[in-house]
């Protein structure tokens, strides 16, 4: 098991992994394996259940330190959530999800987890959280709705501090399924900069998903 | 002078730091249950109580406040200026046990809501009308080539539970319509209705959507293919199973499809927002549209 360049995420062959927090020792969210290393405890991460393990499968680098703040929209049923809490070990996850039947079972898998705020809302009104949220690190965003670069804006704007950087997961499928897949991209991104956020890097999730593509974006 | 609401307490702040403030009891009930509060749009006693006595102008960012203060979201102030809980002796711990508390009551809510349970009883519904179709099948078969009584009896008994389930759902569903949705239930019936919320995740989002998509709901997968490859557009989904067009010739029922879906559109957004009954009038309009596109 080896620390890769980002921070909190392991590699061991071709596989990656995060480190379980402690308080959850022992126990899986979505039945992923565990596996043993000098006396820690590391869940595998994958890729095909998990978009931000695609992406950084495919090359994606993000910069979450242990302490950071996360805002992560469209959170389901936790298996991603699952891992960013286990990076931002010492930092927060507010988990947005606004289907109740999701967040039951966001609540079951996440609800020992001591650094995930639940929150039952919906993305599209960010300031319906205003008294839970505030100022965080990075924005993680994967909603796939027809509106999502501008759900993203508005939150972004609310509450990413200056300097701060946002993932936004995209399904060609959900922006407009008569377009190709390149040009529903090419629309989001160019809604994005638009509103002055600048686009780090795209990256496809082949083969993990089709007609998926990572944004990774940064706002100063 | 911004008035600020966070999970921890209210806060008057201008650029140079908190000048009032009021803060929340240390305790996670006490904490969610205000937390539940502003989710139910509603001010905060303590929000009124700082902000007695204050003459100058006030800046809020919630439109929930808007009566108290100019509403503006954007102010740069609110996204420079960070209260950090820490700083009032409260530790972020009590926020996800809080946010707990609250999520919990919410998801337990919503899940308990109407239109939540209507879905799942159309589903069953439609799963025991096909139990109900196979099962009459089987029986008919069976007693073509005579049966023995004893042989088939217990099958009866099923076919006979199913059908006075279907019963008791259609009872149910009827009554449940015409209480959360009476314009819908009046325009299309009790059971179409329930479907196109089905096939819309819900009431609300079926009043969110335009009347050219609940034209085509539940005709998802061909709507799908028409926008891939072209052809044909799928002219009607559920709405199809109304009289009114399936009764229709041929080529009349992408009109009559049409009109229906906006006047459906119309009836549910008064049963989610006005709440006014409106459905005489639609009725009557509808009609009267059907009668002319059929004399066209
Ligand atoms: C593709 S799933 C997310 C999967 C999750 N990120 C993971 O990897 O574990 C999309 C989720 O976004 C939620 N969602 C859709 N629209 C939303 C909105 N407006 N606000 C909050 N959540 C939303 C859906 O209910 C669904 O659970």
């Amino acid at each position: 098991m080896k620390a890769t360049s980002i921070t909190g995420v392991y590699k061991e062959k071709n596989r990656i992994y995060t480190e379980n927090l402690p308080c959850c020792k022992g126990s899986t969210v979505y039945n992923e394996r565990i596996v043993y290393y000098r006396d820690r405890e590391f869940r595998s991460w994958n890729p095909y259940r998990s978009k931000l393990a695609a992406a950084i499968s495919n090359g994606l680098k993000i910069s979450f330190k242990t302490d950071s703040k996360i805002l992560y929209l469209g959170a389901a049923t936790g298996t991603t959530v699952s891992h960013v809490s286990d990076i931002v070990r010492d930092g927060w996850v507010y988990a947005v999800e606004n289907s109740p039947v999701a967040m039951k079972k966001l609540l079951y898998t996440c609800g020992k987890r001591h650094n995930v705020i639940p929150v039952l809302a919906d993305a599209n009104h960010p300031e319906r959280y205003g008294s839970i949220v505030s100022g965080v690190d990075f924005v993680y965003q994967d909603v796939s709705q027809r509106n999502q670069a501008e759900i993203f804006k508005t939150n972004v704007f609310r509450y990413l501090k200056k300097n701060g950087e946002g993932v936004l997961m995209v399904k060609a499928r959900s922006i407009d399924v008569s377009l190709k897949p390149k040009k529903a991209y090419e629309l989001v991104c160019l809604e994005l900069e638009d509103a002055g956020l600048k686009i780090e890097r795209r990256i496809d999730l082949h083969p993990y998903d089709k007609d998926h593509m990572v944004i990774l974006v940064s706002y100063f | 002078m911004y008035l600020v609401t966070k999970w921890f307490g209210v806060f008057l702040c201008d650029e140079k730091g908190v000048k009032k403030k009021i803060l929340f009891p240390k305790d996670e009930k006490e904490i969610s249950k205000r937390l539940i509060e502003i989710d139910k749009n509603k001010v905060l006693s303590e929000e009124k109580k700082i902000i007695k006595n204050v003459k100058e102008q006030l800046v809020v960012n919630e439109k929930r406040l808007h009566r108290y203060g100019v509403y503006k979201p954007n102010d740069p102030f609110f996204i420079e200026f960070d209260i950090e809980p820490r700083d009032f002796g409260f530790s972020e711990n009590l926020l996800h046990k809080a946010a707990k508390v609250v999520a919990e009551e919410k998801t337990l809510e919503e899940l308990k809501s109407k239109d939540l349970q209507i879905i799942q009883m159309v589903n069953a519904l439609d799963d025991l009308i096909q139990v109900s179709n196979l099962l009459s099948e089987r029986l008919e078969r069976w007693k073509s080539i005579s049966a023995s009584k004893k042989k088939i009896q217990p099958l009866e008994n099923v076919f006979s539970m199913v059908d006075s389930s279907i019963k008791y759902f259609e009872k149910q569903i009827e009554d449940d319509m015409r209480d959360i949705a009476p314009n819908l239930t009046n325009i299309v019936g009790p059971l179409i209705g329930a479907r196109l919320i089905a096939f819309a995740g819900g009431l609300k989002k079926l009043s969110s959507l335009p009347a050219s998509t609940i034209q085509v709901l539940g005709a998802e997968k061909a709507l799908f293919r028409y926008k891939k490859e072209g052809g044909k557009p799928p002219k009607h989904g559920v709405i199809f199973q109304h009289p009114y067009i399936n009764t229709a010739p041929r080529k009349f029922r992408g009109k009559i499809a049409r009109a229906m879906s906006s006047k459906i559109s119309i009836a549910v957004k008064a049963d989610v927002f006005t709440k006014r009954d409106i459905f005489k009038e639609l009725k009557l309009v509808l009609d009267e549209k059907v009668k002319n596109i059929k004399n066209l």
